[in-house]
């Protein structure tokens, strides 16, 4: 089953910028950009990009297919079995740093993980899971992390105007909920850090091709902070992790405050929204969480279909629509050379969203992670997978939950904007600044 | 008929009387051949259901297209969209006689003459005859085949048909007790013509490996992964004891170890199918992994029965594009601009949407008689080496079929037995060629049978016309004379000697045996003409084949499984030991290349 990889046409090609490329340009590649993306969930543009692939997959399956976006020459990986051999070899044979990324992430965090090649990228893996405890059961400051969310959402709950949880209100509560994780309960009110790595993906948005001025500053309060080293934070166990002048501990700091104070908040606030909107999983959900011991670590772990909620909401609405990768050498698909220097890209949003391979493609579906075969699905790279999986994921889950469960915990919330009906196929777009919660 | 077809059967009509399609330049042979089919589609398909033989007018609602099962049921029921009925396990056998002339023959004229007397005189393998242009696999693909699409069922203990036998016979009785075709379970009347029913579904959908019933189909899949069974490489053995040693498998009736072959060598392509798919599609759970490779797998057999098989055994160009049209024909329009030329285009199987012509899709039984190709087993079988040619065993037939199958499978393994195959030839299609095992054969019921007697008994039963009669049928002309019947004179005297110097009573099974075929043909043109109907009615009938061969309802990947693999694709895959010898290989039932 040999053959030269298909082309897609040109007008397939276009279609693909403006419902995959340019949208996420738009939106910001970085941090999203209110205006824009009200614009894009109205449009549903990721519902048009999944239509779209589904076309093209039709077409040229099993892929990939070669395509323009934009002014780039990419591969197009159209089916899962492709995306998990990518991901699979990454980075080894495909680089996570193609272009735009590597100029975006540069400006913000030149010495990131993810950015990094070879034996740097092993060196920083390294130090990066001795201290995230990566693919372990529970983080060993588990406990105080939960403590942190617990007091936090506390705060949250008691604080929000007339019961009503929008997303200024919760994007502050997980602000505080990760810097009190990453650098201890000093820095539980400085709000100026997260304050001044917003400004740097902000300005990152524009792909710039200089260096920041108040990068410098930025690292340095960030520095401030791992030097204090406060006991039951992140920070506490770099002085034990293995690292080498090249480590640049604080650089990786910098990436855990970004996944963790934005995308985990979007995400979370997220999987309230849909468990605010449909009954039968706010049940279930309420129902695990009576049930538990929400005051304990094991407790919290424990609580599988709350974690499968988060896990959903994720699948339903990835943050990173689009995984890009660059092949560092020659590689063989369906028998055919791509040469090295190619740009490979994974579709998020479709490859989540692809009825033709999920039934439950447009429901939420806790249950899938929890019976089905989700959790060992490579089609769902929310969290991505193999040697460049994500290695915050196991606290990112943890924390996500214990807040989830603090604001289920004998409250019922009601969605109050935007709209979902679960008796529909969900939209392929969820707004996170339009949402808004009673609880 | 369109005006087109009208016009041209009657230029056709004229033209045939001086020259066989065979005859004339290939445009005009594939011309004069969709003539001949578009006649047939409007004069030789009838309806059982009802007893007049005119339909019996009860037209159901369609079933909403959404509605419809997007795979194939096990037991072969919604695949028509008007009729969930139609081809189902169960269902009659239909037609392409007229009703009338399908009564069992009467006791003054079924014995007659002797049909066991046809068996030794005419029927009976003097010297192997090899067909040289295939080798065995193409016989034993056949009756696989043929296990796909019928079969009557055990035959009745009770009613037994006895057929004297002269003295000296070397059956060793005084009669021949030959159990009768099992009775309709639900007959139309007293006086209607003999209906028989299919035990298997009627369509092309694999029932051979898959089963007809969900009970058999569940006894054979490992319940992960969309997968069937294999142990070892090997099918597992029947649960039944009374079939220790045959495999467990859709359908096992007369089994021997060239079935034991492609069953096992097709549900391990099932199950490479279930791994591409599960490739593709992670998240599918067993049960629609299961159905989308049946539906993929049954395609890829079909494929490879049309575009290999056929032009394998009917070697023309006229039928090699012929049967390339059957295929890519029917296929939708963005398919078939993968392979289109203007023959093709003139003879497709236009369109793509399911069509029956004039009666309700059914395997018939004229299908069933054309379909008695005994004469392609050998006795003898020296098993060789796939790696060295040298010999490694030898077996009569009776030795290799029946509950020793598995052992025999066993022992010489599947590299050399493909192998074996692969290099040397089945019998031809002709008298005297009948192989010996299978004249006194005893069957896993203990029963002792003479096929040969059996073939010619079972036509006169189930009421399937005489050779003459069925030509005329056919539009045909009748044979007026002795030494036309057949292009030996010595066999054409033996001919009217057994008969009595009666042409009009000559069976079927004779006549298509002792028919000169056309150049390159396997068979008679006779079958043929049956076969030109049939067997693009098993594809246009189907909406699997048709409306519903599409990504939507295959995946795109298991679409491009179908396009893009072969028979010898097939073999390479699961045999890779066998590359030496397929090395050069066209055509994987054509001979191939003995190693050293």
């Amino acid at each position: 089953m040999a053959g030269d990889l298909p082309s897609a046409s040109p007008v397939d090609s276009a279609r693909l910028t403006a419902t995959v490329g340019l949208p996420n340009v738009v939106q910001g590649l970085f941090r999203r950009r209110r205006a824009a993306v009200a614009v894009a969930a109205r449009l549903g543009v990721d519902g048009k990009a999944v239509a779209l692939m589904r076309g093209l997959r039709r077409k040229y399956a099993p892929g990939p297919v070669w395509a323009r976006m934009g002014k780039d020459r990419v591969l197009l990986l159209l089916s899962p079995r492709d995306v998990r051999r990518v991901l699979e070899e990454s980075p080894e044979r495909f680089a996570s740093d193609p272009d735009a990324k590597r100029r975006g992430m540069a400006h913000f965090q030149p010495d990131a993980l993810t950015i990094s090649r070879g034996t740097l990228w092993e060196d920083r893996r390294r130090f990066t899971e001795a201290v995230l405890d990566t693919g372990k059961a529970l983080h060993r400051l588990a406990q105080d992390f939960l403590e942190a969310t617990r007091e936090e959402g506390a705060a949250l709950l008691s604080e929000a105007p007339g019961g009503e949880l929008d997303w200024e209100a919760w994007h502050r509560c997980v602000r505080r909920i990760t810097r009190r994780v990453i650098f201890g309960p000093g820095a539980r009110d400085d709000d100026s850090l997260s304050e001044e790595l917003g400004t740097l993906m902000d300005e990152a948005n524009g792909l710039p091709s200089e260096r920041s001025e108040t990068y410098d500053a930025f690292m340095a309060h960030v520095e401030r902070h791992v030097q204090a080293a406060e006991p039951g934070s992140l920070v506490s166990l770099i002085a034990q992790a293995p690292s080498t002048p090249e480590t640049k501990p604080s650089g990786q700091v910098a990436h855990w405050l970004f996944a963790m104070q934005d995308t985990l908040a979007i995400n979370a606030f997220r999987a309230l929204a849909l468990l605010a909107s449909h009954p039968r999983q706010l049940a279930k959900a309420q129902e695990e969480i009576a049930a538990a011991d929400r005051s304990s670590a094991e407790g919290v772990a424990g609580l599988d279909y709350v974690r499968a909620c988060l896990q959903d909401a994720m699948r339903l609405y990835p943050t990173t629509s689009l995984l890009a990768r660059e092949t560092r050498v020659d590689a063989q698909f369906n028998g055919e050379r791509v040469p090295a220097g190619t740009q490979v890209l994974v579709v998020n949003t479709y490859h989540h969203r692809d009825p033709d391979s999920h039934d439950f493609a447009d429901r939420f579906a806790p249950e899938a992670w929890t019976e089905g075969t989700a959790a060992q699905d490579w089609s769902f790279n929310h969290f991505s997978h193999g040697p460049q999986g994500c290695p915050g994921t196991g606290i990112a889950l943890f924390i996500g939950t214990a807040l989830l469960a603090q604001v289920l915990d004998g409250r019922t919330p009601r969605l109050h904007s935007p709209t979902l009906d679960p008796s529909k196929p969900l939209p392929s777009m969820l707004d996170h600044f339009a949402i808004r919660v009673s609880a | 008929m369109d005006i087109f077809s009208r016009a041209s059967s009657a230029v056709f009509k004229r033209v045939n009387r001086v020259r066989e399609w065979h005859e004339l330049p290939n445009t005009l042979a594939a011309l004069n051949l969709r003539t001949y089919r578009e006649e047939m589609r409007d004069l030789n398909l009838y309806d059982t259901g009802a007893a007049d033989g005119e339909g019996n007018g009860h037209q159901p609602a369609p079933v909403p297209t959404e509605d419809l099962p997007k795979h194939r049921t096990y037991d072969g029921a919604h695949t028509d969209s008007h009729d969930p009925e139609m081809g189902r396990a169960g269902a009659r056998f239909g037609r392409n006689h007229p009703l009338g002339l399908t009564f069992t023959e009467g006791p003054h004229l079924i014995l007659k003459p002797n049909p066991r007397a046809v068996s030794t005189q005419l029927l009976n393998r003097d010297t192997f005859k090899p067909a040289t242009s295939l080798n065995v696999l193409a016989a034993a693909w056949i009756q696989f085949q043929n296990h796909d699409w019928f079969s009557h069922g055990d035959n009745s203990p009770e009613e037994l048909r006895e057929v004297p036998l002269d003295e000296g016979d070397s059956w060793g009785e005084t009669v021949m007790k030959v159990r009768g075709t099992r009775r309709d379970p639900h007959p139309t009347g007293k006086d209607a013509a003999a209906t028989y029913v299919n035990n298997v579904t009627h369509w092309w959908d694999g029932s051979q490996i898959y089963g007809s019933d969900e009970e058999r189909n569940r006894k054979m899949r490992t319940g992960e992964g969309g997968t069937m069974i294999v142990e070892d490489g090997r099918l597992p053995n029947e649960d039944n004891p009374k079939l220790d040693g045959i495999d467990l498998t859709g359908f096992s009736d007369n089994y021997w170890v060239g079935l034991s072959m492609l069953h096992t060598l097709f549900v391990k392509e099932h199950n490479a199918i279930c791994s591409y798919l599960k490739g593709h599609y992670p998240s599918w759970d067993d049960e629609r992994l299961f159905l989308k490779a049946r539906l993929v797998n049954s395609a890829l057999m079909a494929k490879i029965h049309t575009i290999e098989w056929t032009p394998g055994i009917l070697a023309t160009p006229v039928l090699n594009r012929a049967m390339h049209a059957n295929w890519y024909g029917m296929l939708p329009a963005w398919a078939k601009l993968l392979r289109v030329d203007s023959l093709e285009a003139l003879f497709g199987v236009v369109g793509g949407h399911a069509k029956h012509h004039a009666a309700p899709y059914a395997i018939t039984e004229e299908f069933v008689s054309v379909y008695r190709l005994h004469p392609l087993i050998p006795d003898d079988w020296t098993w060789r080496s796939h790696k060295t040619n040298d010999v490694v065993g030898e077996n009569e037939f009776t030795e290799i079929q029946g509950l020793p199958t598995r052992a025999v499978a066993q022992e010489i393994g599947w590299s050399d037995l493909f192998y074996t195959f692969g290099v040397n030839h089945p019998g031809a299609i002709t008298l005297h060629n009948h192989p010996r095992a299978l004249q006194n054969l005893t069957r896993v019921t203990g029963e002792r049978v003479d096929i040969g007697t059996i073939d010619i008994l079972r036509d006169r039963e189930r009421g399937v016309p005489r050779y003459n009669d069925f030509r005329e049928k056919l539009r045909k002309p009748r044979i007026e004379r002795w030494e036309d019947i057949c292009p030996n004179p010595e066999w054409a005297a033996e001919i009217r000697d057994v008969y009595e110097g009666d042409l009009d009573l000559v069976d079927l099974h004779v006549g298509m045996l002792a028919e000169k075929p056309p150049e390159g043909f396997g068979f008679s043109d006779t079958a043929f003409r049956i076969f030109i109907l049939m067997a693009s009615r098993r594809l246009k009938s189907d909406r699997f084949f048709t409306d519903d061969y599409t990504p939507e309802v295959y995946t795109p990947e298991g679409l491009r499984w179908v396009e893009e693999n072969t028979m010898l694709d097939v073999l390479r895959r699961h045999h890779p030991e066998l590359a030496p010898a397929l090395e050069g290989v066209q055509n994987a039932f054509a001979p191939w290349q003995p190693v050293r």
